[in-house]
């Protein structure tokens, strides 16, 4: 049946990002165990967990890929088109950071230092934090959108970035410092080693880094008009 | 000669029918798409509140598509052509809705039958014969009321944002300015009525104290449907079941303004077959049961036909809440009411459209498909010219059996 006033009504992209969220939470939950893996030298298990891992990745880009094809430019948002179109590459990010990692955690057999093992453990948590403070204001968005963008709410929403701002710098700091114990094994740790472990920490970093971008663009979705 | 009025009136019930089944749909969808109220209610609302606003208000536009469109005077002599004419009309835009309808373009019934009505009277008698000033006015009307029911809609879903939504108690902000809300509703419905009715005409100050006696009557009503309401979850959810509770009334006044405005589709042509029985020359009659027949019609058609359209709207429309509902009815129904008294026949799913998007542009809707306008621009440049011109030809064939 056509009826014209259906036209009028779209189906708000909210619903699917959230879905989009929740494989991405799904895929940032195998990190942890992949490092616990690589400490206990468990490389079989590490292989299977990345699988996991591409699978999943691969069904939040089909998913984004749906939210994309579905904002015609007729489409008419409570805030800009564009920044909600950055919201999804970066919430996009997630996945494909911790992809990347797992891939780089099965190039080759590496040893989890002892030296670093602590701080790792601290900065990995740091950047887990950030990036679960920024899916928690993603999903405040509903709230946003109930109130329609209520003072109260934009400014509870306002105050959940300042604090993932913060946790961002705390997580870069971090990463300085497990930097720093890495470079100081230069004679314990052969050159390949020391190249992956790099890589590991940078891609754990801007992961942290895309975090922070959801909050950029969730300011700039709340802004005045 | 009794037998025009009979098949005139016949043929203003059926298209009646037509009406009721695609067009009350829209104006009850922001309420059942909110799922204030169910399908069943929503159709139960839509016939009664439509078969009042004809009765009551009707008149006004009834009058404008008998009369004011096509000079009447000037068929005095002819008034076989005349009658003929007004059937080619009601026939044509039945028949454009039917194929419209059918290839699922968003025409509207009131462009259809001043479309029609139009092409009768330039095939008929030329340029002449038409009030171009009068046409121009509809032409205006039918930009005008689309953009005045999303302003309104702007205002007052930002006065609900204001006072409740941003408040620090929403919920018993909604339990305070509800009532005052609704009390508007049965002011504007009151006013409307009883001020410058075709049937009844109260003078000015006497229609405003018994509006605002209304007023105050709707006010204590809702006020004690509110009071006692406890919600539970969530601080917005319970203040948009609050609003599901006012959503009810909104329906009503929709569907009132809808009668008001539509019946004349159905009844107008038969109306003016009518007078011109009655030897009318400036004077115009709308008999009551004409009206009644009109909004029988509206209210059957929604009750058999319309349900369908309904429930469809009603499960497909999954995004809009009952404040967003609330806002957007309430400004279509009054803009719609403020042209129906107007005598200006306008399309009341445009007006719905228009107020939606008015909430939109008050950040209210998370997202909106902004392609209907397009639509809606296509199917005027579309439905006038083409049911004028089916219309025309309809008459000149008729004519042809006529002089036979």
């Amino acid at each position: 049946m056509k009826i014209p006033i259906l036209k009028l009504f779209k189906k708000s992209p909210f619903k699917p990002l959230r879905f989009h969220m929740e494989k991405s939470l799904e895929t940032l939950s195998f990190l942890k165990p992949l490092f616990d893996y690589l400490s206990e030298g468990d490389y079989e298990k590490i292989e299977e967990t990345a699988e996991k891992i591409y699978k999943l990745e691969h069904e939040c880009d089909k998913i984004k890929d749906e939210i994309r094809d579905h904002l015609p430019k007729t489409l008419f948002l409570p805030f800009a088109r564009t920044d909600f179109l950055s919201l999804i590459h970066e919430q996009d990010e997630i996945p494909d950071k911790v992809e990347d990692i797992a891939v780089l955690l099965t190039l080759k057999r590496i040893r989890m230092p002892e030296e670093i093992k602590e701080e790792f453990y601290i900065f990995l948590e740091r950047v887990l934090e950030t990036v679960k403070q920024a899916v928690e204001i993603v999903k405040e968005m509903d709230l946003i959108l109930e109130s329609s963008f209520s003072k109260k709410e934009v400014e509870k929403v306002h105050s959940l970035i300042d604090l993932l701002e913060e946790m961002e710098w705390k997580a870069d700091k971090k990463a300085c410092k497990v930097t720093k114990i890495i470079l100081s094994l230069e004679n314990k740790l052969s050159f390949v080693e020391m190249l992956l472990w790099m890589n590991i920490i940078k891609e754990l970093s801007t992961l942290a880094d895309h975090a922070e971008s959801m909050g950029k663009s969730i300011r700039l979705m709340i802004a005045k008009v | 000669m009794f037998i025009w009025i009979i098949l005139s009136s016949l043929a203003a019930v059926y298209m009646a029918f037509v009406l009721g089944g695609n067009d009350a749909a829209n104006a009850v969808a922001t309420s059942v798409g909110s799922k204030a109220i169910d399908y069943k209610k929503g159709v139960i609302i839509a016939a009664i509140s439509n078969l009042i606003g004809a009765l009551l208000v009707g008149g006004h536009v009834t009058q404008t598509i008998g009369k004011d469109i096509v000079k009447i005077e000037y068929f005095v002599q002819y008034r076989n052509l005349f009658i003929l004419g007004m059937f080619s009309s009601l026939f044509s835009a039945g028949l454009w809705v039917q194929i419209a309808t059918h290839l699922g373009m968003p025409i509207s019934t009131t462009h259809s039958i001043v479309g029609a009505v139009i092409g009768f009277g330039l095939f008929a008698g030329g340029i002449g014969y038409v009030y171009w000033l009068k046409i121009l006015k509809i032409f205006l009307s039918w930009v005008i009321s689309p953009i005045l029911g999303a302003i309104v809609a702007f205002f007052i879903f930002n006065f609900v944002r204001l006072l409740i939504l941003d408040a620090k108690d929403p919920f018993l902000n909604a339990k305070k300015y509800g009532p005052i809300l609704s009390s508007f509703v049965f002011i504007i419905i009151t006013f409307s009525t009883i001020y410058k009715g075709l049937k009844l005409n109260v003078p000015f100050f006497q229609s405003v104290i018994i509006s605002i006696s209304f007023a105050f009557f709707g006010y204590i009503i809702t006020w004690s449907f509110l009071k006692e309401r406890e919600e539970k979850n969530g601080v917005y959810s319970k203040v948009e079941k609050l609003f599901g509770v006012l959503q009810l009334l909104t329906a009503t006044y929709m569907g009132f303004a809808h009668g008001a405005n539509d019946v004349a589709n159905a009844i107008g042509p038969a109306a003016a077959i009518y007078s011109v029985m009655k030897g009318a020359g400036k004077e115009f009659f709308i008999p009551i049961w004409l009206l009644f027949f009109g909004g029988f019609g509206l209210a059957v058609g929604t009750a058999l036909f319309g349900y369908k359209v309904i429930k469809t709207v009603g499960e497909e429309v999954t995004d809009i809440t009952p404040t967003r509902g609330f806002s957007a009815e309430f400004a279509a129904a009054t803009t719609v009411l403020i042209f129906s008294k107007l005598g200006l026949p306008i399309s009341t799913t445009h007006t719905v459209v228009g107020a939606v998007i008015g909430v939109g542009i008050a950040r209210g809707m998370a997202s909106l498909n902004l392609g209907v306008i397009r639509n809606i621009i296509l199917s005027w440049m579309f439905t006038v010219p083409v049911s004028a011109i089916l219309s025309g030809i309809i008459f000149s064939i008729l004519k042809i059996f006529l002089t036979l």
